[in-house]
């Protein structure tokens, strides 16, 4: 059974706009956007503890805001589900605030996801992993961004994706040091296997530097099909060329499964995606 | 006249006549003839660049060789017209000289998948479990071996033995070697060889290395040398023992045949498209 229990949402956490969540709530506690009342755009997670927090993303909410408080770390996780999905999200990082985003997307449908992280003050760190496929028509368009406006901020973005038949892989990757921020370390990895003449996939790294002062920012794209050398080795083994490309394809994605501790989730996953490939 | 030719085929496992293979329209086989009986462990010696891992290769079928001339015929059957599983599951193997490191594909999930391709039934997990332990013990290798990713961040020797227990466990009639005792330390070659000498029994060789010490372990029952694309001579451990001590020169003066060195291979010269456009 899974450790994750549905948030209820409690209106006395309500100010205004924001919804504030706290320790009973954002440890192992799974948030549907569609729970959300219409007048909440923000939501704030704080918490002492590590947070692990999933959250269902949904189409019909409007501009959404995530913000860490300081100091709070942990681990927040994007779902889909088996739905075209168009959006547009927020995550703002506070001082200290620490935390692994993680958007395994193994569904079927369309998607516009922008989301944009700003690491708004210092030592706000992030780390970034989504591992998607693409299939039939269905056309995914993920632009993801890191902003740096705080000093010694720190932001590690990987994009991994495989791109089957007539469908369309984009991922954007953005990274932005602003002026007059010092210490800032951004990177981005962003990989696609292309496996059918039709597919389409574009990997667009863009790093955006305005001040001297960096300790490291870096970019690495590649789109390309299975590597020929790996498909040899397993085929050498007497794998046929159509199990060769499962494992492969499988190694590509699964790793994202390693930052998903609690067994119903991953084997969810495991699920959605054995049943595409 | 009959039985005694199908009693010959039954004793050949493996035929080679006049190979020529290339990569990047370069020759590099140019009419190899080798035949190998049931049972042998041969020895492949020869200098750098003169064919030994090419033919190793374009046994086992890689992409990159295109084979121009000549058949390789396998228990009778013509191995050219199968692809790389088939030739697989047909019983040949080849532990390769640089294994490729394959991110995310778990040791576990690659060995039941090849276990599975020589099988009717799926092998169960516990039964996976229990031979991979057996092996990666008999191996000496880490026991988290089944957890780990295939051959990532592998050291050279964990590589070579982890090709050496893929063989134990994948059972072909064939085994071809390529360099398996590069990036061996002692203990490593010692382990390697044993587990050679306990397969002999039931498996054929054909065993690529450039040092005696590997040979004078496992007793191969031949040694061939291939010199410019073709096997120039054979012999036994004298032939090897020779090479040991004295290189390749002898058998230029010997036996008359002129080695072509490496580096008389013709060179490409091509023009930096960057030089050339800030020039205009």
């Amino acid at each position: 059974m899974s450790v994750f229990k549905a948030l209820l949402i409690n209106k006395m956490n309500i100010n205004d706009d924001t919804l504030i969540l706290s320790e009973n709530d954002t440890v192992y506690h799974i948030f549907d956007e569609n729970d959300l009342p219409t007048s909440v755009t923000k939501v704030i997670l704080k918490s002492s503890k590590d947070i692990d927090f999933v959250v269902v993303l949904r189409q019909n909410k409007k501009f959404i805001t995530y913000e860490l408080a300081p100091y709070t770390r942990g681990k927040v996780m994007f779902m889909c589900s088996e739905e075209n999905l168009s959006i547009d999200r927020e995550i703002i990082l506070l001082e200290g605030a620490e935390v692994k985003l993680i958007m395994p997307d193994f569904h079927n449908g369309n998607r516009k996801v922008n989301i944009e992280t700003k690491l708004s003050e210092r030592k706000a760190r992030a780390e970034w992993h989504l591992a998607t496929y693409s299939q039939n028509i269905d056309k995914k368009v993920f632009n993801i961004s890191f902003s740096h406006f705080g000093n010694e901020s720190f932001a590690d973005m990987h994009n991994y994706g495989v791109v089957l038949n007539a469908s369309t892989l984009i991922f954007t990757g953005e990274s932005t040091i602003f002026e007059n921020v010092k210490g800032a370390e951004t990177h981005q990895t962003a990989r696609i296997i292309v496996f059918d003449e039709n597919s389409h996939a574009e990997a667009n790294p863009i790093l955006n530097i305005y001040h001297n002062d960096v300790v490291a920012a870096s970019h690495a794209a590649t789109v390309g099909q299975v590597n020929a050398e790996h498909l040899y080795y397993l085929k050498s083994r007497g794998l046929t060329e159509k199990e060769a490309k499962l494992l492969i394809t499988k190694g590509y994605l699964m790793p994202i499964l390693n930052y998903i501790e609690d067994k119903v989730l991953k084997e969810n996953c495991i699920t959605m995606l054995e049943r595409v490939l | 006249m009959h039985t005694t030719e199908r009693e010959f085929v039954k004793m050949v496992l493996i035929e080679i006549k006049d190979l020529h293979a290339s990569v990047n329209d370069i020759e590099i086989l140019r009419g190899v003839n080798l035949k190998i009986n049931r049972g042998e462990v041969v020895a492949l010696l020869g200098p750098n660049g003169h064919g030994k891992s090419t033919l190793l290769q374009v046994i086992m079928g890689h992409p990159n060789y295109k084979v121009t001339k000549g058949e390789i015929l396998y228990k009778g059957q013509d191995v050219l017209a199968m692809s790389v599983d088939e030739r697989a599951r047909a019983g040949l193997f080849l532990a390769m000289q640089n294994p490729s490191e394959v991110p995310g594909v778990q040791i576990s999930d690659f060995l039941r998948a090849a276990i599975n391709t020589k099988r009717e039934k799926p092998i169960k997990p516990i039964e996976l479990f229990r031979v991979i332990d057996k092996a990666s013990k008999e191996m000496q290798m880490p026991h988290d071996l089944a957890s780990r990713n295939l051959n990532e961040g592998f050291s050279g020797g964990e590589k070579k033995r982890h090709e050496i227990l893929q063989m134990k466990l994948l059972k072909p009639e064939f085994a071809m070697l390529d360099e398996i005792d590069s990036g061996l330390d002692v203990d490593g070659i010692r382990i390697v060889s044993q587990q050679i000498n306990e397969e002999k029994k039931d498996k054929t060789f054909l065993v690529i290395s450039h040092y005696a010490r590997l040979y004078e372990l496992i007793n191969p029952t031949r040694a061939i040398v291939m010199i410019n694309g073709r096997v120039a001579i054979e012999g036994g451990m004298d032939v090897i023992k020779r090479i040991d001590q004295e290189g390749y020169e002898w058998i230029q003066v010997e036996h008359n045949i002129n080695i072509e060195r490496e580096d008389k291979r013709p060179i490409v010269l091509e023009i930096c498209a960057v030089n050339e456009r800030s020039k205009q």
